[in-house]
């Protein structure tokens, strides 16, 4: 156990320092970031144009938090998440550092473990400037990093089994393309009627409905038990699928 | 060679893959502190041979034994005792030569101590701190190999080490493998190199589609196949090569009364012909 724990904190060390050396995923970390600064600029000036009074003004802005927080978890998870346990698996294999490591008699569960400890720390620290990028209400900053927590983890899951079965940096970006599109459904809810009863039912769906709920701060057990179903439904899915493929694609690739 | 010195063996090994079987009842045992060879033209099995004594693939029939035990009870307390150089090894290109020992020697629970001397020995000191995506094929290879070191390993599996360095790179691995053996590491090592064989190895397997086709000390193997003739170069009648017996001994001292001889030298074959001889194929 304490050999595991070593090696899993030595790969854990080295993939923290290389999200600062590797200029891809230091991109990917900057672009939620970016996408907030400019909705935020974008959603701004399209209040300020309307001529809305100050009564509707009041009426919008919790639809327009749940939107831009929302969004902000979307794409962090979907960008954040998918990248870094995607092309980091896929980067390893293509430079052939996971078989030197799997040689060293490093297990694929160490280097696994380490690859999700990594992406959660890095949408968790992007999803916190997103936030006040954003103009989140400091109060409501605990429940929106809770939920990003929790929205990470189906991704996390289904990006490394995908991580696992690519070959290489190009076939994880084929790969990563369907997750990213899934997790960025649910900001698109506002513009689509049918969008919005698919996107409830998306791995990211229950966290957007469920900041929508703490920000309108009506979240009672009764009113979240769907989206928290929803959530919980994808993390058990994530984790059945990466059990079953785990050993095989660990030990085929 | 007593038992409990076997560090590793294979006993009637098969391996297929699909319809083509890649290793035919392989046999054969290394002993503590032996450099042994493998060697063998490309598509032999040698590189497969590693894979299965390194857990990366199964065997199909036959045993394995490391360490004295089956290698399916073997356990990762006994594959820490190891150390693998394959034909792939890579470090992390964004790190540095010594940020990636540092690395592996964290893996493998030793402290950062040796590093120091390793790179030393391997004459790469003074580029301890360039990033790996800026070295030179050799001295990737040998920080690999001091990364395969690291933890100083009692058994080190060697797949085509010098493969693609430069002469004076090959001299320092020859010569660190001279010390490994000399501090009685047990070397497995794979080669297309024949002089490396040679001068490196104390055992040799020749292997040739799946099977050993010879197995013996290097000396030995030239040995069973020489030709039984000396060579002698004289001043008026050219080369002669002349068997090794009587009636040509009385004639070599007549060329020798008379001062013809300018040279004159018996002709072993190297490793090289003897392996061509045995499979008849080149590398």
């Amino acid at each position: 156990m304490n050999a595991a724990m070593r090696k899993t904190g030595a790969l854990l060390a080295k993939d923290i320092v290389d999200l600062f050396k590797n200029p891809t995923m230091l991109v990917v970390c900057l672009m939620p970031v970016a996408f907030m600064a400019l909705y935020t600029f974008m959603i701004g000036d399209a209040t300020s144009d309307a001529g809305i009074t100050a009564e509707q003004q009041a009426a919008a802005n919790p639809i327009i938090d749940q939107f831009m927080l929302g969004s902000s978890l979307c794409m962090t998870i979907g960008m954040v998440c998918t990248m870094t346990v995607l092309y980091g698996i896929a980067e390893e294999k293509e430079k052939r550092t996971l078989r030197t490591l799997m040689l060293a008699n490093v297990g694929a569960s160490q280097i696994v473990v380490a690859k999700s400890v990594v992406a959660l720390i890095a949408s968790t620290a992007v999803n916190a400037i997103c936030f006040f990028v954003a103009g989140g209400e400091p109060p409501m900053l605990g429940t929106y990093l809770a939920l990003g927590v929790l929205g990470s983890l189906p991704i996390i899951l289904f990006s490394l089994v995908l991580g696992l079965a690519c070959r290489d940096q190009m076939t994880a970006g084929v790969y990563s393309v369907p997750v990213l599109l899934l997790t960025l459904v649910p900001m698109f809810g506002m513009s689509n009627e049918s969008i919005e009863k698919v996107g409830h039912y998306l791995p990211t769906g229950g966290i957007y409905d469920l900041m929508g709920m703490a920000i309108e701060g009506n979240m009672n057990l009764q009113d979240a038990l769907i989206p928290l179903a929803v959530t919980a439904v994808w993390i058990v899915a994530g984790a059945v699928v990466f059990s079953l493929l785990f050993k095989r694609l660990a030990r085929d690739n | 060679m007593a038992a409990t010195s076997i560090v590793l063996s294979m006993e009637g090994v098969c391996l297929s893959f699909g319809a083509k079987r890649v290793l035919d009842g392989l046999t054969f045992s290394v002993s503590r502190g032996e450099c042994f060879g493998f060697l063998g033209p490309s598509g032999a099995g040698k590189t497969t041979t590693i894979k299965l004594l390194t857990r990366q693939l199964k065997k199909d029939s036959g045993r394995i034994n490391l360490f004295g035990r089956p290698i399916e009870n073997a356990s990762d307390a006994d594959y820490e005792r190891i150390g693998i150089l394959s034909d792939t090894s890579a470090l992390y290109e964004r790190m540095s030569i010594e940020d990636n020992l540092k690395l592996y020697a964290k893996i493998r629970g030793k402290g950062a101590g040796d590093i120091d001397r390793l790179l030393e020995r391997m004459n790469l000191s003074q580029d301890r701190k360039t990033l790996v995506k800026n070295c030179s094929k050799g001295m990737r290879q040998r920080a690999a190999l001091l990364a395969a070191l690291i933890h100083s390993p009692e058994l080190l599996f060697l797949d085509e080490p010098t493969s693609g360095l430069d002469p004076a790179a090959r001299a320092e691995v020859h010569r660190m493998l001279a010390e490994l053996k000399a501090a009685g590491t047990t070397i497995f090592l794979t080669t297309h190199d024949m002089a490396e064989a040679d001068s490196v190895c104390d055992r040799l397997a020749i292997l040739d589609e799946g099977r050993i086709v010879a197995s013996d000390e290097p000396e030995s193997l030239k040995l069973r196949f020489a030709r039984n003739r000396v060579v002698v170069v004289t001043r008026s009648r050219g080369t002669l090569e002349v068997t090794k017996d009587a009636a040509s001994a009385e004639e070599i001292r007549e060329l020798f009364a008379s001062d013809e001889v300018l040279s004159i030298h018996s002709d072993e074959p190297n490793l090289e012909e003897v392996f061509l001889e045995l499979t008849g194929r080149e590398f």
